[in-house]
């Protein structure tokens, strides 16, 4: 409690508009950096990378983890075209003391963005173009090879999504805002396919193989603007022709509050609560309460 | 012309992040506090501003790399298209 009183006392100073965090923020977006917790094709947006100490409610463990992503760099084709492909290569680092779940995890891979068509909007004045649908698909490829040192073993994952994003009312990624016209909300639906190659998973010497399709809803709510923000990120998945010792049906729900001190939006403080089966944890169950430290760029 | 194409460019922003455009300010980046254009709005936003661009010179182009750099500012995105399309 006495290190909460601590950070939120120093915070002004600390994480404010002009603190050296900021600015080593900006100085990494001009290199084109850009830092969260994991750009694994399933959860990235509005996810900052953390460092937390967690509680398992299925154990007596209470552990440190580290979820750390960080993408290197862009190439954007089809730059002449109403289209949109953007590649781009990350390294990612994902850490767990929890003594009944060791993790840690290096991987790299290739990721593509793909927006095929525009979005209209409303309210544009007449005689500037507003082509495109009202509701556009946004789609999001990655490919990692992941090092676990812990099983010594190389592990592969291939995933695609598809979103939709709209500028119109209560369509999804409309943004919805109070009167004083702060930011309160905004949604995203996602339905996905995913290919894990993962050796030593269940049995030793051997690899299990197998896919998955899932649907997925995240809401972003901002309860006081600026200041504390609520996510709510829902995956059902299921494993299509399942002949592993895997659960076939894979439902995950995690929730989170975060605390932003100083009126910033890159370090922040917060609360989440997962519960159901991890992709990060074998697909077993979890049950994990984590206070976090977050930064976001 | 220059403030013809300054009032098309916040009308676009206003509309993706639905804040009326007489409340824009320069200053406002696009990704934070009050905009809250996120990567996915701000990829459309390019392509949208990618269509008006190459509607008046279609030498030209919008890059969504460009859009989500480092504080991209409204006053920014501004000064960006006026430049592609004064060459």
């Amino acid at each position: 409690m006495l290190c909460l009183w601590v950070f939120i006392t120093l915070c002004p100073a600390v994480f404010g508009q002009d603190s050296t965090i900021i600015r080593l923020k900006n100085w990494l977006e001009e290199k084109n950096f850009s830092i969260q917790k994991t750009f694994d094709g399933s959860r990235n947006e509005n996810k900052p990378a953390s460092i937390a100490f967690q509680e398992n409610h299925r154990s007596p463990n209470d552990f440190f983890h580290l979820d750390l992503g960080i993408k290197l760099s862009e190439l954007e084709l089809l730059k002449n075209t109403g289209s949109s492909l953007l590649f781009y290569p990350k390294v990612e680092w994902h850490k767990s003391t929890d003594s009944t779940d060791l993790k840690n995890k290096i991987d790299g891979g290739l990721n593509f963005e793909f927006i095929p068509f525009g979005l209209k909007s409303p309210d544009l004045p007449g005689g500037i173009p507003n082509k495109g649908l009202i509701l556009a698909p946004w789609i999001q490829g990655s490919s990692s090879v992941r090092r676990n040192f812990i099983e010594d073993v190389f592990e592969m994952k291939l995933a695609a999504q598809v979103s939709l994003v709209s500028n119109y009312k209560f369509l999804p990624g409309y943004i919805f805002r109070d009167k004083e016209k702060n930011f309160l909300a905004r949604y995203y639906p996602y339905i996905g396919y995913e290919y894990y190659r993962l050796p030593d998973l269940i049995t030793k010497a051997h690899t299990e193989k197998f896919s998955t399709v899932f649907v997925r809803l995240f809401f972003d709510i901002w309860i006081v603007p600026r200041a504390v923000q609520f996510n709510l990120d829902g995956t059902y998945r299921r494993i299509i022709n399942n002949d592993s010792a895997i659960r076939t049906r894979l439902p995950i729900m995690a929730s989170s509050i975060f605390f932003y001190p100083g009126r910033q939006e890159v370090i922040s403080i917060g609360y989440e609560y997962t519960h159901g089966y991890d992709t990060y944890s074998k697909f077993q169950l979890i049950q994990l309460s984590s206070l976090k430290l977050s930064v976001k760029i | 012309m220059n403030e013809e194409i300054k009032k098309s460019v916040i009308a676009y922003i206003a509309s993706f992040a639905n804040i009326p455009a007489s409340g824009i300010k320069d200053e406002y980046i696009l990704r934070d506090h009050p905009l809250q254009l996120d990567n996915e709005k701000l990829g459309f936003l390019a392509l949208a501003l990618r269509t008006y661009v190459k509607n008046l010179n279609p030498a030209e182009t919008v890059r969504v790399t460009e859009l989500r750099g480092a504080g991209m500012t409204v006053k920014k995105t501004c000064e960006l298209i006026v430049k592609k399309l004064n060459g």
